[in-house]
């Protein structure tokens, strides 16, 4: 997977490349921990992030969770296959997917 | 037990408060004995009591308490209830303040009830209620405790894994967890109780409080027990442990927090001012950890610590058994039984012991018989439970409950004294049919759990659900497992499970041996999907303690849920059988392997590079063991199997030569001389270059090589 950042003061856009899953999370955990200080808008685009696993899942609550606290996240050009999981989770209900 | 010899004024407070419960004890099970002697006088005295006290509250007027003189009566004029039954009263209570609508008993708290998603119960607890649980859950155990193994223990802090959050409702009452409530009560005292800090106690949301439990415990040495609500999530902090020792080890050592555990900033600012730099410890963890975690570790970083308390009935006990291998022989189990919010229901009869009995003076019990098919008037009293017969519990409690259906099932399994000893079975909405069959929470789990033993891989947790869809219906099973044997497949824990399955109940057979019933699926779900859902729950309001993983699927949600997180990769029905052939270590036996992996490629469309490449790579694996494995000719065994999607062929080498591990060898070093450079280590590194998966390991004193290779 890959992870590509654009941060601009306080806001962070995030883009997921390929396969979130118990492989790969780890390193996004690692990029997170790294780059959350100080954000206040976060966006992950996930145009070309073809499969999310439960570990992936489980980044992206805690990142919500975190953004809850310190502004605002949102996930955007969610890809079908991804969106599916998405409802069948009930992680529309908690993120904000533009 | 003598405990007039000790000099109270020299102790701390949380000495006293153990000394107190100690000898409190000594009552609380003396009257027991008695009680339970002749339950039936007990437990109806206590109904009389409550309906005397409570004849002038708004529900004891409703349904005329003043005028019942028997048990009979009771039964005849107040109706069978549910938490519905009560919600009105409870919003009157808690909204408004209102009080003497369902008891006269002064309520001091409500507990927080795991009710369904976003809507907890709000359970009343009278202090007379709170009385109770203070006798049976504490004075009760630790007298017993203190008399297996002496009063040292009451000097030294507990690890405590309840969680204490309390909140206030609109009415100023107190609302949460009921152990919140009881440590609440110790104030600023509680730090000479418990380990952990209050970040972890009261946690704040997006903290992961299995580090701070374990890492302020860690440093303790002279932990004397653990308090949790249930047993399971002791086991995931030993889990915990043994995944993140090195990190827990190094922070203990530099009086630091790892960064990459998860936590706010000011948490994380609060905790590093209650640590320091403890190399010492550090040290004598590094060395307990370092020999491993085959043998009992607890033990050896709490040689103290002898016990646990928690709910481990039902579900829980296969937790219990994997908390052995962590805790050894010496260690005490006190499993706390039905403790519901509605009141205590059942108090094991010594430590150890998985024999629960009911209490005469908690609440007042009514049974109806599971096979009476909810027929009310089949209800009977604690003194007309027949052993081996299964039941629904009906209490009537402390805290202003009458005749509540606690949806529990539990099994007659005896007598102590005269008082019935009952099992927890199950929870009754947690009881599926399909086909007139009755599947409950223990069928399930038998087969689950036997699978897990019969075919030794690791069982995260499961749940299952009826699918009523299909034709025919079936039950499909949902799996979280780690530490599978290489050679279970899906389809063989498939089998296994189904096998098990039909074992558990003569009538779910015979609808499977005549086809009323499909044969039972399974799928295998991806690593960490339990904790996403656990996580999941607690982001919607849930208390960590309290969410368990649903064994049954009910509702389409927690369906959808588990079902898109199926592992795709795992879950293929590999159920596939390697070829296997047996050649002799002899090089003059490559041709023939070659040949017949050859012939299994025709007609796949291999790419003529792809298969240079495989021959390569047996070749030299092949000539490798050839050479090296023995010291005279002996046997190779070669599996293999093609698979599609992507099309590859997966293949063992297998040898019972001396132990090797080609993949610990580094590159060979070019720059020696030929004959000086190590043995295999140039075949080996083309064998790396040219594979796309490679494996060791040794087993049953063989070297098992397997390699992948995609086309």
């Amino acid at each position: 997977m890959d992870i590509e950042k654009q941060k601009d003061g306080k806001k962070l856009d995030i883009k997921l490349v390929g396969r979130l899953d118990t492989k790969t999370a780890p390193e996004l955990s690692e990029v997170l921990k790294d780059s959350l200080t100080d954000v206040e808008e976060l966006t992950f685009d996930l145009s070309d992030l073809i499969y999310i696993s439960s570990a992936g899942l489980r980044i992206i609550l805690s990142t919500q969770k975190t953004m809850n606290v310190q502004g605002s996240m949102k996930v955007t050009n969610v890809q079908d296959i991804v969106m599916e999981v998405f409802e069948s989770t009930g992680f529309v209900d908690i993120l904000t997917i533009e | 037990m003598d405990l007039s010899n000790i000099d109270i004024s020299k102790l701390s407070f949380s000495e006293r408060f153990y000394l107190k419960c100690i000898s409190d004890g000594n009552k609380v099970r003396e009257s027991l004995d008695i009680m339970t002697k002749d339950p039936m006088k007990y437990n109806a005295d206590l109904l009389f009591k409550i309906l005397e006290d409570n004849k002038d509250t708004e529900y004891g007027q409703k349904y005329d308490f003043a005028n019942i003189k028997s048990i009979e009566e009771y039964q005849n004029k107040v109706p069978i209830t549910d938490y519905d039954s009560y919600a009105d009263y409870i919003y009157r209570m808690t909204e408004n303040g209102e009080k003497n609508l369902l008891t006269s008993y002064e309520i001091i708290h409500y507990a927080k009830s795991s009710g369904t998603m976003g809507n907890p119960k709000r359970i009343p607890t009278s202090s007379l209620n709170q009385e109770i649980n203070m006798k049976y859950n504490y004075a009760y155990l630790f007298n017993m405790f203190s008399e297996k193994v002496g009063f040292d223990w009451i000097k030294y802090p507990f690890l405590n894994l309840t969680e204490l959050s309390i909140s206030t409702l609109p009415s100023g009452d107190t609302y949460g967890s009921i152990s919140g409530k009881i440590m609440g009560g110790f104030g600023d005292k509680i730090s000479e109780f418990i380990t952990s800090p209050i970040e972890a106690l009261v946690p704040e949301v997006g903290t992961d409080i299995r580090y701070i439990h374990a890492r302020f415990a860690l440093i303790n040495p002279d932990i004397s027990f653990t308090i949790t609500s249930f047993v399971s999530l002791f086991l995931e902090i030993l889990r915990y442990i043994k995944g993140n020792w090195e990190l827990l080890v190094k922070d203990i050592e530099n009086g630091t927090i790892n960064e990459s555990v998860k936590m706010s900033d000011e948490v994380r600012e609060s905790l590093l001012g209650k640590i320091k730099p403890m190399p010492e410890r550090a040290d004598e963890l590094r060395k307990i950890f370092k020999e491993g975690f085959d043998e009992p570790i607890v033990p050896k970083i709490w040689p103290r610590m002898l016990l646990l308390i928690g709910c481990g009935s039902g579900g829980f006990s296969n937790y219990v058994e994997k908390i052995k291998k962590f805790t050894g022989p010496e260690f005490n189990f006190a499993l706390i039984g039905l403790t519901a919010s509605e009141g205590i229901f059942s108090l094991f009869t010594e430590l150890n012991s998985h024999d629960e009995i009911l209490i005469p003076d908690s609440m007042f019990y009514e049974f109806l018989p599971l096979d009476a098919d909810g027929d009310f008037s089949k209800i009977v009293t604690l003194d007309k439970l027949e052993e081996g017969k299964d039941y629904e519990v009906i209490t009537t409690n402390l805290s202003g409950f009458y005749r509540y259906r606690m949806k529990d099932a539990v099994r007659c399994i005896g007598k102590y004294n005269n008082t019935p000893m009952i099992e927890f079975l199950y929870r009754l909405d947690q009881c599926l049919s399909l086909a007139g069959e009755k599947v409950n929470e223990e069928n399930l789990r038998a087969a689950a759990y036997k699978t897990e033993k019969d075919l030794g891989f690791d069982l995260i947790d499961f749940s299952v659900y009826a699918d009523s869809d299909s034709s025919p219906m079936k039950y499909v099973y949902l799996m979280e497992v780690d530490d599978l044997p290489d050679d279970v497949t899906k389809g063989i824990i498939q089998e296994k499970i189904n096998e098990n399955f039909c074992a558990t109940d003569p009538v779910l057979c015979n609808k499977l041996d005549k086809c009323l019933l499909g044969k039972t699926e399974l799928h295998l779900l991806q690593p960490e999907t339990y904790l996403l859902y656990k996580e999941l729950k607690v982001a919607r309001g849930s208390s960590p303690a309290q969410v368990k993983p649903p064994r049954v699927l009910r509702d389409e949600l927690d369906r959808s849920f588990f079902n898109i997180l199926i592992d795709e990769e795992l879950d293929q029905d590999y159920g596939w059988n390697m070829e296997e052939i047996i050649l002799k270590s002899n090089t003059d036996n490559l041709d023939s392997l070659l040949l017949t992996i050859e012939e299994l490629l025709e007609d796949k469309g291999v790419p003529m590079k792809s298969k240079l490449q495989l021959e390569l790579i047996i070749e030299e694996l092949f000539v490798n063991i050839c050479n090296y494995a023995y010291e005279k000719e002996d046997e190779i065994k070669i599996q293999y199997v093609i698979l599609n999607d992507p099309l590859r062929i997966i293949m063992n080498f297998i040898d019972s030569g001396i132990e090797f591990n080609p993949l610990n060898m580094d590159g060979p070093d070019l720059t020696l001389e030929a004959e000086k450079r190590e043995i295999g280590g140039l075949g080996l590194t083309i064998v790396r270059k040219n594979v796309d998966g490679i494996d060791y390991k040794y087993e049953n004193n063989q070297n098992i090589l397997t390699i992948e290779k995609i086309f």
